[in-house]
Protein backbone atom coordinates (compact mmCIF):
# COMPACT_ATOMS: atom_id res chain seq x y z
CA UNK A 1 0.00 0.00 0.00
CA UNK A 2 1.17 3.55 -0.67
CA UNK A 3 1.37 6.29 1.93
CA UNK A 4 -2.24 7.34 1.33
CA UNK A 5 -3.49 3.76 1.68
CA UNK A 6 -4.25 3.30 -2.01
CA UNK A 7 -2.80 0.40 -3.98
CA UNK A 8 0.45 1.27 -5.80
CA UNK A 9 0.07 2.11 -9.47
CA UNK A 10 2.05 -1.01 -10.33
CA UNK A 11 2.86 -3.76 -7.88
CA UNK A 12 5.18 -6.63 -8.78
CA UNK A 13 5.36 -9.16 -5.96
CA UNK A 14 7.80 -12.11 -5.94
CA UNK A 15 7.39 -12.47 -9.68
CA UNK A 16 9.24 -15.08 -11.69
CA UNK A 17 8.78 -15.97 -15.29
CA UNK A 18 10.45 -18.84 -17.03
CA UNK A 19 10.32 -20.27 -20.54
CA UNK A 20 10.94 -23.99 -20.27
CA UNK A 21 14.27 -24.25 -18.46
CA UNK A 22 15.21 -20.63 -19.04
CA UNK A 23 14.48 -18.23 -16.19
CA UNK A 24 13.88 -14.76 -17.63
CA UNK A 25 12.76 -13.04 -14.42
CA UNK A 26 13.52 -14.41 -10.99
CA UNK A 27 11.77 -13.42 -7.74
CA UNK A 28 11.38 -9.73 -8.56
CA UNK A 29 9.40 -7.39 -6.28
CA UNK A 30 8.86 -3.65 -6.52
CA UNK A 31 6.09 -1.07 -6.50
CA UNK A 32 5.74 1.97 -8.72
CA UNK A 33 4.14 5.23 -7.66
CA UNK A 34 3.34 8.27 -9.82
CA UNK A 35 6.46 9.76 -11.39
CA UNK A 36 9.02 8.62 -13.92
CA UNK A 37 10.92 5.38 -13.37
CA UNK A 38 13.50 3.99 -15.75
CA UNK A 39 13.98 0.29 -16.26
CA UNK A 40 17.61 -0.46 -16.99
CA UNK A 41 19.59 -3.58 -17.67
CA UNK A 42 21.90 -5.13 -20.22
CA UNK A 43 20.46 -6.94 -23.24
CA UNK A 44 18.72 -10.16 -22.22
CA UNK A 45 18.47 -9.07 -18.57
CA UNK A 46 14.69 -9.45 -18.49
CA UNK A 47 13.53 -5.85 -19.09
CA UNK A 48 11.08 -6.68 -21.86
CA UNK A 49 9.75 -9.68 -19.95
CA UNK A 50 9.09 -7.43 -16.95
CA UNK A 51 7.38 -4.82 -19.13
CA UNK A 52 5.24 -7.49 -20.79
CA UNK A 53 4.30 -8.87 -17.37
CA UNK A 54 3.20 -5.39 -16.26
CA UNK A 55 1.35 -4.83 -19.56
CA UNK A 56 -0.64 -8.05 -19.13
CA UNK A 57 0.98 -9.78 -22.09
CA UNK A 58 2.69 -12.45 -20.01
CA UNK A 59 1.35 -14.50 -17.16
CA UNK A 60 3.78 -14.76 -14.22
CA UNK A 61 5.06 -18.30 -13.65
CA UNK A 62 5.09 -17.40 -9.95
CA UNK A 63 4.10 -14.31 -7.98
CA UNK A 64 1.67 -11.56 -8.80
CA UNK A 65 1.54 -8.44 -10.95
CA UNK A 66 -1.17 -5.88 -10.23
CA UNK A 67 -1.81 -2.62 -12.03
CA UNK A 68 -3.95 -0.08 -10.16
CA UNK A 69 -5.10 -2.92 -7.92
CA UNK A 70 -6.18 -5.22 -10.77
CA UNK A 71 -4.33 -8.34 -11.96
CA UNK A 72 -2.44 -7.32 -15.09
CA UNK A 73 -2.96 -10.58 -16.97
CA UNK A 74 -6.35 -11.52 -18.38
CA UNK A 75 -8.11 -8.24 -17.49
CA UNK A 76 -8.78 -6.23 -20.67
CA UNK A 77 -10.54 -3.55 -18.58
CA UNK A 78 -7.20 -2.60 -17.05
CA UNK A 79 -6.22 -1.13 -20.43
CA UNK A 80 -8.60 1.76 -19.81
CA UNK A 81 -5.92 3.07 -17.47
CA UNK A 82 -2.74 1.68 -19.05
CA UNK A 83 -1.01 3.03 -22.12
CA UNK A 84 1.47 0.72 -23.79
CA UNK A 85 4.16 1.64 -26.29
CA UNK A 86 5.81 -1.56 -27.54
CA UNK A 87 9.41 -1.72 -28.67
CA UNK A 88 8.78 -3.27 -32.07
CA UNK A 89 8.75 -0.75 -34.86
CA UNK A 90 5.85 -2.22 -36.85
CA UNK A 91 2.71 -0.12 -37.24
CA UNK A 92 -0.09 -0.60 -39.76
CA UNK A 93 1.67 0.77 -42.85
CA UNK A 94 -1.54 1.41 -44.80
CA UNK A 95 -3.00 3.72 -42.14
CA UNK A 96 -2.11 7.39 -41.89
CA UNK A 97 -0.64 8.54 -38.60
CA UNK A 98 -3.95 10.15 -37.71
CA UNK A 99 -5.96 7.04 -38.60
CA UNK A 100 -3.62 4.93 -36.48
CA UNK A 101 -4.13 7.13 -33.41
CA UNK A 102 -7.84 7.50 -34.21
CA UNK A 103 -8.21 3.71 -34.31
CA UNK A 104 -6.69 3.55 -30.85
CA UNK A 105 -9.06 6.28 -29.59
CA UNK A 106 -12.08 4.50 -31.07
CA UNK A 107 -11.10 1.13 -29.65
CA UNK A 108 -10.84 2.82 -26.26
CA UNK A 109 -14.42 3.99 -26.75
CA UNK A 110 -13.53 7.66 -26.16
CA UNK A 111 -16.47 10.08 -26.48
CA UNK A 112 -14.69 12.34 -28.99
CA UNK A 113 -12.03 10.15 -30.63
CA UNK A 114 -11.15 12.72 -33.30
CA UNK A 115 -10.34 15.45 -30.78
CA UNK A 116 -8.40 12.97 -28.58
CA UNK A 117 -6.35 11.80 -31.59
CA UNK A 118 -5.55 15.38 -32.61
CA UNK A 119 -4.50 16.26 -29.04
CA UNK A 120 -2.23 13.19 -28.80
CA UNK A 121 -0.66 13.96 -32.19
CA UNK A 122 -0.01 17.56 -31.08
CA UNK A 123 1.57 16.22 -27.90
CA UNK A 124 4.18 14.30 -29.91
CA UNK A 125 4.52 17.03 -32.57
CA UNK A 126 3.20 14.84 -35.36
CA UNK A 127 0.33 17.03 -36.55
CA UNK A 128 2.09 18.05 -39.78
CA UNK A 129 2.79 14.44 -40.84
CA UNK A 130 -0.50 13.04 -39.53
CA UNK A 131 -2.13 12.66 -42.94
CA UNK A 132 0.75 10.63 -44.39
CA UNK A 133 0.75 6.81 -44.41
CA UNK A 134 2.82 5.42 -41.54
CA UNK A 135 4.52 3.05 -43.99
CA UNK A 136 6.58 6.04 -45.20
CA UNK A 137 7.53 7.26 -41.71
CA UNK A 138 11.06 7.26 -40.34
CA UNK A 139 11.80 5.16 -37.27
CA UNK A 140 11.55 8.23 -35.04
CA UNK A 141 8.19 9.24 -36.52
CA UNK A 142 6.81 5.74 -36.01
CA UNK A 143 8.01 5.89 -32.44
CA UNK A 144 6.18 9.18 -31.87
CA UNK A 145 2.95 8.04 -33.48
CA UNK A 146 3.08 4.87 -31.34
CA UNK A 147 3.43 7.06 -28.27
CA UNK A 148 0.47 9.18 -29.42
CA UNK A 149 -1.62 6.00 -29.77
CA UNK A 150 -0.47 4.89 -26.30
CA UNK A 151 -1.46 8.10 -24.55
CA UNK A 152 -4.58 9.01 -26.56
CA UNK A 153 -6.83 7.90 -23.67
CA UNK A 154 -4.73 9.79 -21.08
CA UNK A 155 -3.77 6.70 -19.09
CA UNK A 156 -2.76 6.72 -15.41
CA UNK A 157 0.06 4.30 -16.15
CA UNK A 158 2.22 4.58 -19.26
CA UNK A 159 4.61 1.72 -20.08
CA UNK A 160 7.15 2.38 -22.82
CA UNK A 161 9.63 -0.13 -24.18
CA UNK A 162 12.72 1.65 -25.55
CA UNK A 163 10.83 4.82 -26.57
CA UNK A 164 13.96 6.72 -27.59
CA UNK A 165 15.03 4.22 -30.24
CA UNK A 166 15.34 5.92 -33.61
CA UNK A 167 14.57 9.40 -32.27
CA UNK A 168 16.97 12.23 -33.10
CA UNK A 169 18.36 14.44 -30.28
CA UNK A 170 15.66 17.09 -30.67
CA UNK A 171 12.91 14.46 -30.64
CA UNK A 172 14.48 12.84 -27.58
CA UNK A 173 14.48 16.13 -25.77
CA UNK A 174 10.87 16.74 -26.71
CA UNK A 175 9.95 13.22 -25.59
CA UNK A 176 11.68 13.57 -22.24
CA UNK A 177 9.85 16.85 -21.65
CA UNK A 178 6.56 15.18 -22.50
CA UNK A 179 7.16 12.22 -20.19
CA UNK A 180 8.23 14.52 -17.38
CA UNK A 181 5.07 16.58 -17.92
CA UNK A 182 2.96 13.42 -17.70
CA UNK A 183 4.68 12.48 -14.46
CA UNK A 184 4.07 16.00 -13.10
CA UNK A 185 0.37 15.48 -13.85
CA UNK A 186 0.41 12.55 -11.42
CA UNK A 187 0.79 9.69 -13.90
CA UNK A 188 3.07 6.72 -13.47
CA UNK A 189 5.55 6.48 -16.32
CA UNK A 190 7.87 3.49 -16.67
CA UNK A 191 10.21 3.21 -19.59
CA UNK A 192 13.06 0.94 -20.53
CA UNK A 193 16.03 2.42 -22.30
CA UNK A 194 19.61 1.81 -23.26
CA UNK A 195 20.24 5.52 -23.58
CA UNK A 196 21.48 6.46 -20.11
CA UNK A 197 21.82 10.14 -20.99
CA UNK A 198 18.07 10.33 -21.49
CA UNK A 199 17.39 8.28 -18.39
CA UNK A 200 19.54 10.63 -16.33
CA UNK A 201 17.77 13.62 -17.79
CA UNK A 202 14.35 12.19 -16.99
CA UNK A 203 14.75 11.48 -13.32
CA UNK A 204 16.50 9.70 -10.54
CA UNK A 205 14.28 6.68 -10.02
CA UNK A 206 15.62 3.54 -11.63
CA UNK A 207 14.98 -0.18 -11.58
CA UNK A 208 18.11 -2.08 -12.55
CA UNK A 209 17.62 -5.64 -13.74
CA UNK A 210 20.60 -7.93 -14.15
CA UNK A 211 20.28 -11.59 -15.18
CA UNK A 212 16.56 -11.65 -14.40
CA UNK A 213 16.94 -10.27 -10.89
CA UNK A 214 16.30 -6.81 -9.55
CA UNK A 215 19.82 -5.55 -8.82
CA UNK A 216 18.73 -2.18 -7.42
CA UNK A 217 15.77 0.17 -7.26
CA UNK A 218 15.29 3.78 -6.21
CA UNK A 219 17.24 7.01 -6.63
CA UNK A 220 20.46 6.08 -8.42
CA UNK A 221 22.45 8.61 -6.38
CA UNK A 222 21.23 6.97 -3.18
CA UNK A 223 22.07 3.58 -4.69
CA UNK A 224 25.60 4.86 -5.35
CA UNK A 225 25.92 5.97 -1.72
CA UNK A 226 25.02 2.46 -0.59
CA UNK A 227 27.81 0.91 -2.65
CA UNK A 228 30.29 1.02 0.21
CA UNK A 229 32.47 -1.59 -1.49
CA UNK A 230 33.09 0.89 -4.33
CA UNK A 231 35.26 3.87 -3.27
CA UNK A 232 34.16 7.20 -4.74
CA UNK A 233 36.58 8.55 -7.30
CA UNK A 234 37.39 12.26 -7.76
CA UNK A 235 39.51 14.28 -10.14
CA UNK A 236 41.14 17.32 -8.54
CA UNK A 237 42.98 20.25 -10.08
CA UNK A 238 44.85 22.58 -7.78
CA UNK A 239 47.77 25.00 -7.69
CA UNK A 240 49.97 22.25 -6.14
CA UNK A 241 48.67 18.75 -6.83
CA UNK A 242 51.76 17.07 -5.34
CA UNK A 243 51.45 18.83 -1.96
CA UNK A 244 47.72 18.19 -1.88
CA UNK A 245 48.31 14.48 -2.63
CA UNK A 246 50.70 14.30 0.33
CA UNK A 247 48.09 15.90 2.59
CA UNK A 248 45.31 13.62 1.43
CA UNK A 249 47.11 10.28 1.46
CA UNK A 250 47.40 10.27 5.24
CA UNK A 251 43.66 10.69 5.72
CA UNK A 252 41.83 7.56 6.92
CA UNK A 253 38.91 7.91 4.48
CA UNK A 254 41.24 8.22 1.46
CA UNK A 255 42.02 4.82 -0.03
CA UNK A 256 44.17 5.83 -3.00
CA UNK A 257 45.88 8.78 -4.68
CA UNK A 258 47.25 8.96 -8.27
CA UNK A 259 49.08 11.76 -9.96
CA UNK A 260 48.85 11.41 -13.72
CA UNK A 261 48.13 13.50 -16.85
CA UNK A 262 48.42 16.76 -14.92
CA UNK A 263 45.60 15.87 -12.54
CA UNK A 264 45.19 14.32 -9.15
CA UNK A 265 42.87 11.34 -8.84
CA UNK A 266 41.67 10.36 -5.39
CA UNK A 267 39.60 7.44 -4.15
CA UNK A 268 37.67 7.95 -0.93
CA UNK A 269 35.24 5.83 1.05
CA UNK A 270 32.63 8.55 1.61
CA UNK A 271 31.35 11.13 -0.81
CA UNK A 272 30.01 13.73 1.61
CA UNK A 273 32.94 13.51 4.03
CA UNK A 274 35.45 13.95 1.22
CA UNK A 275 33.83 17.13 -0.06
CA UNK A 276 34.58 18.79 3.30
CA UNK A 277 37.94 17.06 3.74
CA UNK A 278 39.40 18.14 0.38
CA UNK A 279 39.26 21.94 0.96
CA UNK A 280 40.68 21.48 4.45
CA UNK A 281 43.56 19.37 3.13
CA UNK A 282 44.20 21.93 0.37
CA UNK A 283 44.39 24.70 2.94
CA UNK A 284 46.84 22.75 5.10
CA UNK A 285 48.98 21.94 2.03
CA UNK A 286 48.99 25.59 0.95
CA UNK A 287 47.32 24.73 -2.35
CA UNK A 288 44.41 26.42 -4.09
CA UNK A 289 41.63 24.14 -5.34
CA UNK A 290 40.56 24.86 -8.95
CA UNK A 291 38.33 21.87 -9.54
CA UNK A 292 36.89 18.96 -7.55
CA UNK A 293 34.91 16.62 -9.75
CA UNK A 294 33.32 13.26 -8.79
CA UNK A 295 34.14 10.75 -11.55
CA UNK A 296 31.67 7.95 -10.90
CA UNK A 297 28.49 9.49 -9.55
CA UNK A 298 26.80 9.38 -12.95
CA UNK A 299 24.03 6.93 -13.71
CA UNK A 300 26.33 5.23 -16.17
CA UNK A 301 28.90 4.49 -13.46
CA UNK A 302 26.24 3.21 -11.09
CA UNK A 303 24.82 1.05 -13.87
CA UNK A 304 28.24 -0.33 -14.79
CA UNK A 305 28.97 -1.17 -11.16
CA UNK A 306 25.68 -3.00 -10.78
CA UNK A 307 26.04 -4.93 -14.00
CA UNK A 308 29.63 -6.01 -13.27
CA UNK A 309 28.87 -7.25 -9.75
CA UNK B 1 -18.71 2.07 -34.78
CA UNK B 2 -18.47 -0.87 -32.43
CA UNK B 3 -15.21 -2.69 -31.77
CA UNK B 4 -16.04 -5.75 -33.90
CA UNK B 5 -16.75 -3.64 -36.97
CA UNK B 6 -13.72 -1.41 -36.34
CA UNK B 7 -11.42 -4.42 -36.16
CA UNK B 8 -13.11 -6.00 -39.19
CA UNK B 9 -12.81 -2.84 -41.29
CA UNK B 10 -9.16 -2.35 -40.37
CA UNK B 11 -8.37 -6.02 -41.06
CA UNK B 12 -10.18 -5.94 -44.41
CA UNK B 13 -8.03 -2.96 -45.47
CA UNK B 14 -4.97 -4.80 -44.28
CA UNK B 15 -5.88 -7.98 -46.20
CA UNK B 16 -6.74 -6.17 -49.40
CA UNK B 17 -3.38 -4.39 -49.42
CA UNK B 18 -1.36 -7.58 -49.25
CA UNK B 19 0.38 -9.42 -52.09
CA UNK B 20 -1.31 -12.65 -51.10
CA UNK B 21 -4.65 -11.06 -52.03
CA UNK B 22 -3.43 -10.73 -55.61
CA UNK B 23 -2.51 -14.42 -55.48
CA UNK B 24 -5.98 -15.44 -54.30
CA UNK B 25 -7.68 -13.25 -56.90
CA UNK B 26 -5.62 -14.92 -59.64
CA UNK B 27 -6.35 -18.32 -58.09
CA UNK B 28 -10.07 -17.62 -58.27
CA UNK B 29 -9.78 -16.60 -61.89
CA UNK B 30 -8.88 -20.21 -62.74
CA UNK B 31 -12.50 -21.49 -62.62
CA UNK B 32 -13.48 -18.68 -65.00
CA UNK B 33 -10.79 -19.86 -67.40
CA UNK B 34 -12.00 -23.46 -67.00
CA UNK B 35 -15.56 -22.28 -67.64
CA UNK B 36 -14.53 -20.59 -70.88
CA UNK B 37 -12.78 -23.79 -72.03
CA UNK B 38 -15.76 -25.96 -71.00
CA UNK B 39 -18.08 -23.67 -72.90
CA UNK B 40 -16.09 -24.05 -76.11
CA UNK B 41 -15.77 -27.87 -75.94
CA UNK B 42 -18.46 -30.14 -77.48
CA UNK B 43 -19.93 -32.46 -74.81
CA UNK B 44 -23.02 -34.54 -74.02
CA UNK B 45 -23.25 -33.21 -70.47
CA UNK B 46 -25.83 -30.59 -69.55
CA UNK B 47 -24.79 -27.10 -68.52
CA UNK B 48 -25.95 -27.91 -64.96
CA UNK B 49 -23.67 -30.94 -64.84
CA UNK B 50 -20.75 -28.98 -66.28
CA UNK B 51 -21.12 -26.15 -63.80
CA UNK B 52 -21.26 -28.64 -60.94
CA UNK B 53 -18.25 -30.58 -62.16
CA UNK B 54 -15.58 -29.63 -63.01
CA UNK B 55 -16.14 -25.85 -62.65
CA UNK B 56 -17.57 -25.34 -59.15
CA UNK B 57 -16.30 -28.62 -57.74
CA UNK B 58 -12.78 -27.30 -58.34
CA UNK B 59 -13.71 -24.09 -56.60
CA UNK B 60 -14.93 -26.10 -53.62
CA UNK B 61 -11.97 -28.47 -53.59
CA UNK B 62 -9.14 -25.97 -53.99
CA UNK B 63 -10.05 -22.32 -54.49
CA UNK B 64 -12.21 -22.04 -51.38
CA UNK B 65 -9.86 -23.70 -48.85
CA UNK B 66 -6.70 -22.08 -50.25
CA UNK B 67 -8.27 -18.62 -50.36
CA UNK B 68 -9.54 -19.01 -46.80
CA UNK B 69 -6.17 -20.34 -45.68
CA UNK B 70 -4.20 -17.44 -47.15
CA UNK B 71 -6.57 -14.77 -45.85
CA UNK B 72 -7.52 -16.19 -42.44
CA UNK B 73 -3.95 -16.93 -41.41
CA UNK B 74 -2.95 -13.40 -42.44
CA UNK B 75 -5.85 -11.80 -40.55
CA UNK B 76 -4.39 -12.42 -37.10
CA UNK B 77 -1.33 -14.65 -37.45
CA UNK B 78 0.44 -12.01 -39.53
CA UNK B 79 -0.18 -9.37 -36.87
CA UNK B 80 1.05 -11.64 -34.11
CA UNK B 81 4.19 -12.29 -36.12
CA UNK B 82 5.01 -8.64 -36.84
CA UNK B 83 3.96 -7.40 -33.40
CA UNK B 84 1.08 -5.13 -34.47
CA UNK B 85 -1.45 -7.39 -32.67
CA UNK B 86 -0.42 -5.60 -29.47
CA UNK B 87 -2.18 -2.43 -30.65
CA UNK B 88 -5.51 -4.28 -30.71
CA UNK B 89 -4.96 -6.52 -27.72
CA UNK B 90 -3.97 -3.66 -25.39
CA UNK B 91 -7.45 -2.18 -25.56
CA UNK B 92 -10.30 -2.54 -23.05
CA UNK B 93 -12.23 -4.86 -25.32
CA UNK B 94 -13.09 -8.50 -24.58
CA UNK B 95 -10.75 -10.56 -26.74
CA UNK B 96 -13.61 -12.50 -28.33
CA UNK B 97 -14.72 -9.26 -29.99
CA UNK B 98 -11.32 -8.82 -31.57
CA UNK B 99 -11.53 -12.41 -32.77
CA UNK B 100 -15.04 -11.79 -34.12
CA UNK B 101 -13.78 -8.77 -36.07
CA UNK B 102 -10.91 -10.78 -37.50
CA UNK B 103 -13.23 -13.66 -38.46
CA UNK B 104 -15.72 -11.27 -40.01
CA UNK B 105 -12.98 -9.74 -42.17
CA UNK B 106 -11.46 -13.10 -43.17
CA UNK B 107 -14.91 -14.52 -43.95
CA UNK B 108 -16.00 -11.44 -45.88
CA UNK B 109 -12.81 -11.24 -47.94
CA UNK B 110 -12.79 -14.98 -48.67
CA UNK B 111 -16.48 -15.08 -49.58
CA UNK B 112 -16.24 -11.97 -51.76
CA UNK B 113 -13.33 -13.30 -53.82
CA UNK B 114 -14.47 -16.94 -54.03
CA UNK B 115 -18.11 -16.12 -54.74
CA UNK B 116 -17.15 -13.57 -57.40
CA UNK B 117 -14.99 -16.14 -59.20
CA UNK B 118 -17.62 -18.88 -58.82
CA UNK B 119 -20.50 -16.64 -59.93
CA UNK B 120 -18.62 -15.45 -62.99
CA UNK B 121 -17.50 -18.98 -63.91
CA UNK B 122 -21.02 -20.33 -63.40
CA UNK B 123 -22.54 -17.54 -65.48
CA UNK B 124 -20.13 -18.27 -68.34
CA UNK B 125 -21.21 -21.93 -68.44
CA UNK B 126 -24.92 -21.32 -67.80
CA UNK B 127 -25.48 -18.29 -70.03
CA UNK B 128 -28.48 -19.09 -72.21
CA UNK B 129 -28.88 -22.52 -70.54
CA UNK B 130 -30.76 -23.95 -67.53
CA UNK B 131 -29.32 -25.13 -64.21
CA UNK B 132 -28.98 -21.79 -62.40
CA UNK B 133 -30.24 -23.56 -59.26
CA UNK B 134 -26.91 -25.48 -59.18
CA UNK B 135 -24.98 -22.22 -59.24
CA UNK B 136 -27.26 -20.78 -56.53
CA UNK B 137 -26.76 -23.87 -54.35
CA UNK B 138 -23.01 -23.68 -54.72
CA UNK B 139 -22.93 -19.97 -53.88
CA UNK B 140 -24.84 -20.62 -50.64
CA UNK B 141 -22.50 -23.51 -49.80
CA UNK B 142 -19.37 -21.50 -50.62
CA UNK B 143 -20.60 -18.70 -48.36
CA UNK B 144 -21.04 -21.18 -45.50
CA UNK B 145 -17.76 -22.94 -46.32
CA UNK B 146 -15.89 -19.60 -46.26
CA UNK B 147 -17.01 -19.14 -42.68
CA UNK B 148 -16.07 -22.66 -41.55
CA UNK B 149 -12.65 -22.62 -43.22
CA UNK B 150 -12.05 -19.08 -41.92
CA UNK B 151 -12.80 -20.16 -38.36
CA UNK B 152 -10.61 -23.26 -38.67
CA UNK B 153 -7.60 -21.43 -40.12
CA UNK B 154 -7.94 -18.49 -37.74
CA UNK B 155 -7.83 -21.02 -34.91
CA UNK B 156 -4.74 -22.63 -36.44
CA UNK B 157 -3.00 -19.25 -36.63
CA UNK B 158 -3.48 -18.89 -32.87
CA UNK B 159 -2.29 -22.39 -32.11
CA UNK B 160 0.86 -22.49 -34.21
CA UNK B 161 3.26 -20.14 -35.96
CA UNK B 162 3.21 -22.64 -38.86
CA UNK B 163 -0.50 -22.26 -39.52
CA UNK B 164 0.00 -22.00 -43.29
CA UNK B 165 1.81 -25.33 -43.37
CA UNK B 166 -0.73 -26.97 -41.08
CA UNK B 167 -3.55 -25.64 -43.28
CA UNK B 168 -1.93 -26.93 -46.46
CA UNK B 169 -1.57 -30.36 -44.80
CA UNK B 170 -5.25 -30.26 -43.83
CA UNK B 171 -6.40 -29.38 -47.36
CA UNK B 172 -4.06 -31.59 -49.38
CA UNK B 173 -3.51 -34.55 -47.07
CA UNK B 174 -6.57 -34.81 -44.85
CA UNK B 175 -9.32 -33.60 -47.19
CA UNK B 176 -7.78 -34.72 -50.50
CA UNK B 177 -6.23 -38.05 -49.57
CA UNK B 178 -7.28 -39.47 -46.22
CA UNK B 179 -11.01 -38.79 -46.62
CA UNK B 180 -10.92 -40.75 -49.92
CA UNK B 181 -9.49 -43.88 -48.33
CA UNK B 182 -10.89 -43.98 -44.80
CA UNK B 183 -14.66 -44.44 -44.74
CA UNK B 184 -16.47 -42.25 -42.26
CA UNK B 185 -13.73 -39.63 -42.16
CA UNK B 186 -15.78 -37.49 -44.55
CA UNK B 187 -17.67 -36.47 -41.45
CA UNK B 188 -14.57 -34.50 -40.43
CA UNK B 189 -14.11 -32.58 -43.69
CA UNK B 190 -15.32 -29.04 -44.38
CA UNK B 191 -15.03 -29.83 -48.10
CA UNK B 192 -17.63 -32.60 -47.72
CA UNK B 193 -19.92 -30.35 -45.68
CA UNK B 194 -19.69 -27.70 -48.41
CA UNK B 195 -20.60 -30.20 -51.13
CA UNK B 196 -23.45 -31.55 -48.97
CA UNK B 197 -24.86 -28.05 -48.46
CA UNK B 198 -24.50 -27.25 -52.18
CA UNK B 199 -26.48 -30.40 -52.95
CA UNK B 200 -29.18 -29.48 -50.46
CA UNK B 201 -29.42 -25.80 -51.46
CA UNK B 202 -29.46 -26.45 -55.21
CA UNK B 203 -32.22 -29.04 -55.08
CA UNK B 204 -30.51 -30.66 -58.08
CA UNK B 205 -30.85 -34.38 -58.85
CA UNK B 206 -28.44 -36.61 -56.87
CA UNK B 207 -26.18 -37.27 -59.85
CA UNK B 208 -25.33 -33.59 -60.43
CA UNK B 209 -23.36 -32.77 -57.27
CA UNK B 210 -21.01 -35.44 -55.92
CA UNK B 211 -21.84 -35.17 -52.20
CA UNK B 212 -21.09 -37.99 -49.74
CA UNK B 213 -22.92 -36.43 -46.81
CA UNK B 214 -26.56 -35.40 -46.52
CA UNK B 215 -27.30 -31.67 -46.65
CA UNK B 216 -28.81 -31.33 -43.19
CA UNK B 217 -26.06 -33.41 -41.58
CA UNK B 218 -23.49 -31.27 -43.41
CA UNK B 219 -25.09 -28.09 -42.09
CA UNK B 220 -25.10 -29.38 -38.52
CA UNK B 221 -21.53 -30.68 -38.66
CA UNK B 222 -20.28 -27.47 -40.26
CA UNK B 223 -21.96 -25.42 -37.52
CA UNK B 224 -20.45 -27.67 -34.82
CA UNK B 225 -16.93 -27.57 -36.30
CA UNK B 226 -17.11 -23.79 -36.75
CA UNK B 227 -18.34 -23.29 -33.18
CA UNK B 228 -15.57 -25.48 -31.77
CA UNK B 229 -12.90 -23.66 -33.82
CA UNK B 230 -14.21 -20.24 -32.72
CA UNK B 231 -14.39 -21.36 -29.06
CA UNK B 232 -10.81 -22.68 -29.09
CA UNK B 233 -9.55 -19.54 -30.85
CA UNK B 234 -11.38 -17.25 -28.41
CA UNK B 235 -9.97 -19.11 -25.42
CA UNK B 236 -6.50 -19.00 -26.90
CA UNK B 237 -6.71 -15.26 -27.63
CA UNK B 238 -8.03 -14.53 -24.13
CA UNK B 239 -4.85 -16.13 -22.76
CA UNK B 240 -2.57 -14.75 -25.44
CA UNK B 241 1.03 -14.20 -24.38
CA UNK B 242 3.79 -12.46 -26.30
CA UNK B 243 6.56 -14.81 -27.36
CA UNK B 244 9.58 -14.73 -25.11
CA UNK B 245 12.27 -12.13 -25.52
CA UNK B 246 14.07 -11.01 -22.41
Amino acid sequence: MSANGAAPAVEVRDVSRWYGDVVAVNGVSFALEPGVTSLLGPNGAGKSTLLHLMAGFLRPSAGEVRVLGEPAFGSPDVYRRIGLVPEREAVYPFLTGRDFVLLSARLHGLPDPGAAADRALREVEMTDAAERATGGYSKGMKQRVKIAAGLVHEPDVLLLDEPFNGADPRQRLQMTEMLRRMADEGRTVLFSSHILEEVERLGENVLVVVAGRLAASGDYRAIRQLMTDRPHSFTIRSSDDRALARALVVEESVTGVDLADGALRVRATELAAFTTLAPRAAQSAGATLFELRPDDESLESVFQYLVRR
Amino acid sequence: MNAILLVAAMTARQLLGQRRTIVVVLLNAVPVLVAVIVRTVETDQSAAQLVASPVLEWTTLFMLPLTALLLATAALGGEIEDGTAVYLLSKPIPRWRILAGKLLAAWGATAAIVLAGAALAGAVVLAGEGGWNVLGGYLVALLAGSFAYGALFLMLSLLTSRALLAGVAYVFIWESVITNFAPGVQRASIREYTLGIADLASGAPASVIDADLGGVLSLILMAVVSAIAVAIAARRLARFELSGEA
